[in-house]
């Protein structure tokens, strides 16, 4: 039961990213995107495989001892292309994107597929080397309750994907411009939870001062080992007990894309501006 | 031309936070000598000889799996995640803590396997 909730969460977090991608495409009607995202999943998939297959000393070095370095690196990049992605869906869901002319236009699209097949490939690989490491950690244990835990864990993967997969069967229907405006909080929330985390790790590795280590402690109201605290901490950043100089980054970071995100709200609701697209 | 504005100040902006970050570094309590702290995981347990540890104190985890399964030694209070074979020892360095209760668990047995450090 365990290793289903545990597997369960990895791939949870990573299809959660690659079902926004795929489905900020499909309502943005640009299918020919789509193999960025798939090609950043099978490449971080083959990379996976072939990093176990190739030497088990270097999953054990990148999910070990470089693990950190790896980990810093993502959470800064991923919340990068996030923000890159919430300014782009902005202008794509007011249909400003296809104004932008020639050259302008055309980098903000060559930039756009790299962060798509980047920020694919990043989610996939971190969770999946993890997830990779974990089963394989109990198909290698000796005993007789393995087939079943090895089963749970397979279950617990369909579970992660089929619950994303549901919650975006039902996100796709919520009309374009909302849809864009409710993905937009929730990556501008993601990317506010990476950048929690990748402070986090740079404070710890003495990269930055804590400046106070512990300013609060909300560990009895919401716990990170708890089910809805780990959910919070994995996809949010939360933190029951977080430095000072995380707490400022992040809330620096959340109010100022918040604020951008809200004039922009305003501004496109403002009698005379440009009528929204209606989905169809 | 919002875009255009926002996409030169942000980098700018983060950049001055960084900056404003990194100019405390040198102020910083001096680091002493650096306390080990051995953990061995045995039975998806933690086995610990050091549980309480002076403030602004740099410590390093050594942590040697003992048992026969995976762990991923992990703390959210303390930022680090990293995954430990049977029979492999993995250090991982923590810079000086303030004073306060910092927890760390094994994510792939978080029932039992959990252990905290406390400063003062």
């Amino acid at each position: 039961m365990e290793t289903f909730l545990i597997v369960m969460r990895e791939s949870l977090e990573a299809a959660l990213l690659v079902g926004i991608l795929l489905t900020t495409i499909r309502k943005a009607e640009r299918p020919g995107d789509r193999k960025y995202v798939i090609g950043g999943v099978a490449a971080a998939l083959l990379l996976c495989g072939a990093v176990l297959a190739g030497s088990r000393d270097l999953v054990a070095t990148l999910s070990g001892p470089l693990r950190n370095e790896l980990d810093i690196l993502v959470f800064f990049l991923a919340a990068f292309f996030l923000t890159t992605m919430v300014v782009w869906m902005h202008y794509h869901g007011k249909d400003l994107s296809r104004q932008l002319s020639g050259r302008v236009g055309q980098l903000l699209d060559s930039g756009e597929h790299w962060a798509l097949f980047l920020l694919s490939f990043f989610g996939v690989f971190r969770e999946g080397l993890e997830t990779i490491l974990f089963l394989w950690g109990i198909a290698t244990q000796m005993g007789g309750a393995n087939l079943s835990e090895i089963l749970w864990g397979v279950g617990g993967l369909i579970a992660g994907i089929g619950l994303v997969v549901l919650l975006f069967r039902g996100l796709v229907r919520i009309p374009l411009h909302h849809f864009f405006s409710v993905t937009s909080v929730l990556l501008i929330l993601f990317a506010a939870g990476m950048i929690s985390a990748g402070v986090g790790r740079l404070v710890m590795i003495g990269a930055l001062p804590p400046l106070i280590s512990q300013v609060w402690d909300s560990s009895r109201l919401l716990n990170e080992h708890d089910i809805l605290g780990g959910f919070m901490a994995d996809f949010f950043g939360y933190r029951a007990r977080p430095s000072l100089t995380v707490v400022l980054t992040t809330f620096t970071y959340m109010i100022v894309m918040m604020l951008w995100w809200l004039r922009s709200h305003l501004h496109s609701l403002r009698p005379g501006s440009q009528p929204v697209r209606k989905s169809r | 031309m919002n875009f255009f504005r926002f996409k030169k100040t942000c980098p700018a902006f983060f950049l001055a936070v960084i900056v404003f970050f990194l100019s405390f570094s040198p102020a910083r309590a001096t680091p002493g000598p650096v306390l080990r702290i051995d953990v061995a995981i045995r039975h998806h347990r933690f086995e610990t000889n050091v549980r309480v540890v002076p403030k602004g104190q740099p410590l390093l985890f050594h942590v040697t799996n003992l048992g026969k399964s995976m762990e991923e030694f992990e703390s959210y209070d303390m930022a680090f995640e990293v995954v430990v074979r049977p029979g492999q020892t993995v250090e991982i360095p923590v810079s000086g803590l303030g004073p306060g209760t910092y927890e760390y668990f094994g994510d792939f047995h978080p029932r039992t396997a959990r252990g905290t450090i406390t400063v003062k």
